[in-house]
C-alpha cells in the first residue's frame, strides 16, 4: 500500500535522502512547529474542545513531537505504513472531524517547509536541494493525509458495523445472560449446600470445587454478554494497579505456563476498579491460553501515562487477525465467543487509553495497554 | 411442605422468621436451606400472591416476619409490587431483592419502597447473611 502510494505521488529515494540528511538540522525546533500547532487549535473553540483539558494536550505534544521526528526519520517502508496508521486510527478514536485533518496538515505543512528552508539556507544547502527537499516534505505530508483518511475511515466502517450487530445482538445476548443466571445461582446455592455436607472426601472435595470455579467462569461470561447491551461510564476511584493485576492474576489457572509478573511501584491510577480488573483478567487469560511455554505481565508508569504489558510466546497472529482483533464475536480461539479483546478496548477508551497490539507470526503476542495518569497530570 | 407461617420459632438472638419469596422453586428452596441451616425460620412462597395469602392467613395468629427476600421479576405480580404490600401491612420488616437484572430500573423503585439491600444473583452464602445482617 504505502509502496503504491509513494509511486503513484512521486516520492523517490533521493526525497527520502534529503529529508534524512535535514534531520539534524530541523530537529531542534520541532517544538516552535508543536507550538504553533496549539495556538493555531486554541484559536479555534470547536477544535479545542476535541481535548478534554490542558493535560490532554500536554500529552498530545509529546505525540506530535514524536510525530515530526518520524517525517525526518529517513526510512519510510510498510513498517512506517502501519506506524502512521494507527495515528489515524488515535483520530478516530477522539472523533476529530476530518476537516481538521487537512486544515491542520496544512499549518504543520507551511511550519515545517518554512523551518527546513530557513535552516537548510543556514547550512549552506544548494537551491536544488533546497527544492527538492520542500517537495520532499509536501510529497511525504501528502501521504501522510492519505494514509490518515484511509485509516479514519477503514476504522471508522468497521465500528460501524460492528455497532450494528451489536445493536441487535445485545438484546438477545442481555436476555439470555440474564436467563442463565437464575439456573447458575441455583447451582451455585446448591453447590454450598453440598460443600457443608461433604466429608473428607477429597475426590468429592476436587469436584465440588471444580463445579465451583466452572460456575464463576459462566458468571463471567454472562457478564461479558451483559457488558454488550450497556454502554456504562468508568466509576472511577483511585486504584493500586499492582495490587488489581496481582489479586486478578492470582484467580487464573496456567497449567505448563510459565507465569512472570513484573510490578514496578506506581502510585494510585484513576479507574473504575471492576472495568480495568476485566480488562488484565481477559488480557492474561488469552495469553495463558496462547501460550506455548511462557506468559509476562508488566505494569509500569512514564511521566504521563500507566501502561499493562502482556506477552505470551505463542504462534502469534497472522495479519487478517490483527486488523480484526478487537471486532466483536471475532476470535481465533476454538472455544470463545470473541468478545473479550472488544470489551478491553471500549473499557480502555472510556479511561481515554490506548491498547495495541504487536505481534507477528510465530513470534508471540504482546498487548499494551496505555492509560493516562490522570490524577497527577 | 414448606414451613407455613405459623410454625413460628421464638425469635432467639439474632436469629430471624424470613419470608423467602422467588418464582424459581429450586432457588427458593436452596435460598431457604442455607438459611435454616444457620438457624433462622424460613417461610416460602413460590408467587408474591402465595405470600400475601400466607401474611393474611396468618395474620391474626402471628406477628409479621423479621425480614423478607424478594425476587424482583416474577411472574404476575413482581417482587416491587410485593415489597410496596409488605411495606403497608408490615413496615418494621427489613427487606432485601434478589435480582438477576444487576441494572434493572425497577431496582430503583424498591430502594425508594425501602428496599435496604440488594443481593445479584448468583451470590454466595456469605452475601446472602451479609446482606440481611446489614439490613437488620
Amino acid at each position: 500500500m504505502f509502496e503504491e502510494m509513494a509511486r503513484d505521488i512521486g516520492f523517490a529515494e533521493e526525497h527520502a535522502e534529503l529529508l534524512r540528511a535535514a534531520h539534524p538540522l530541523v530537529s531542534p525546533f520541532f517544538q516552535e512547529v508543536v507550538d504553533r500547532f496549539y495556538e493555531v487549535i486554541a484559536q479555534n473553540p470547536e477544535a479545542r474542545a476535541v481535548f478534554a483539558d490542558e493535560s490532554a494536550i500536554e500529552r498530545q505534544k509529546v505525540h506530535l513531537a514524536g510525530w515530526l521526528e518520524g517525517i525526518f526519520g529517513g526510512v519510510y517502508d510498510e513498517a512506517y505504513f502501519e506506524r502512521r496508521a494507527r495515528i489515524g486510527r488515535a483520530h478516530v478514536r477522539i472523533r476529530l472531524p476530518q476537516r481538521y485533518m487537512f486544515s491542520m496538515m496544512n499549518v504543520v505543512r507551511v511550519r515545517l517547509q518554512d523551518l527546513l528552508r530557513r535552516e537548510a539556507i543556514r547550512a549552506g544547502w544548494s537551491m536544488h536541494e533546497q527544492q527538492v527537499a520542500i517537495a520532499a516534505v509536501d510529497k511525504l505530508l501528502d501521504m501522510e493525509l492519505a494514509i490518515m483518511l484511509e485509516t479514519f475511515h477503514e476504522d471508522y466502517m468497521t465500528r460501524l458495523r460492528a455497532n450494528e450487530r451489536l445493536a441487535s445482538l445485545g438484546q438477545l445476548a442481555a436476555s439470555i445472560g440474564h436467563e442463565l443466571r437464575n439456573p447458575l445461582a441455583v447451582i451455585d446455592s446448591s453447590l454450598h449446600l453440598l460443600k457443608r455436607r461433604v466429608s473428607d472426601d477429597a475426590r468429592i472435595a476436587k469436584h465440588v470445587d471444580r463445579i465451583g470455579q466452572q460456575v464463576g467462569r459462566s458468571n463471567r461470561i454472562i457478564t461479558d454478554l451483559l457488558e454488550l447491551a450497556r454502554d456504562r461510564a468508568p466509576n472511577r476511584v483511585v486504584c493500586d494497579l499492582p495490587a488489581i493485576v496481582e489479586a486478578t492474576v492470582q484467580d487464573l489457572e496456567h497449567k505448563g505456563v510459565e507465569l512472570t509478573v513484573d510490578l514496578d511501584h506506581v502510585h494510585g491510577i484513576w479507574v473504575d476498579l471492576s472495568q480495568i480488573q476485566q480488562v488484565v483478567f481477559n488480557l492474561v487469560q488469552n495469553a495463558i491460553h496462547a501460550a506455548q511455554s511462557k506468559v509476562q505481565v508488566r505494569a509500569r508508569h512514564d511521566d504521563t501515562d500507566f501502561f499493562l504489558e502482556v506477552a505470551d510466546d505463542g504462534p502469534g497472529l497472522t495479519a487478517e487477525a490483527r486488523a480484526r482483533l478487537f471486532e466483536p464475536l471475532f476470535t481465533t480461539k476454538t472455544k470463545g465467543i470473541g468478545l473479550g479483546l472488544w470489551l478491553c478496548q471500549r473499557i480502555v477508551e472510556k479511561h481515554e487509553g490506548t491498547i495495541e497490539v504487536d505481534s507477528q507470526e510465530g513470534e508471540g503476542t504482546r498487548f499494551v495497554v496505555r492509560i493516562p495518569d490522570v490524577v497527577r497530570s | 411442605m414448606h414451613p407455613m407461617v405459623d410454625s413460628v420459632l421464638e425469635r432467639a438472638g439474632d436469629l430471624m422468621r424470613i419470608l423467602v419469596v422467588d418464582d424459581n422453586v429450586e432457588l427458593a428452596e436452596n435460598v431457604a436451606e442455607l438459611l435454616e441451616d444457620e438457624g433462622h425460620a424460613i417461610t416460602v412462597a413460590f408467587s408474591a400472591d402465595q405470600a400475601l395469602l400466607l401474611l393474611k392467613e396468618g395474620a391474626d395468629r402471628t406477628p409479621c416476619f423479621d425480614a423478607a427476600l424478594l425476587d424482583v421479576r416474577m411472574d404476575g405480580m413482581d417482587g416491587v409490587e410485593l415489597l410496596g404490600h409488605l411495606r403497608r401491612c408490615c413496615p418494621s420488616m427489613t427487606c432485601v431483592m434478589m435480582t438477576a437484572f444487576s441494572r434493572d430500573e425497577r431496582l430503583d423503585t424498591a430502594r425508594e419502597l425501602g428496599a435496604r439491600r440488594v443481593l445479584a444473583k448468583p451470590f454466595a452464602p456469605d452475601a446472602l447473611l451479609s446482606a440481611l445482617c446489614d439490613a437488620a
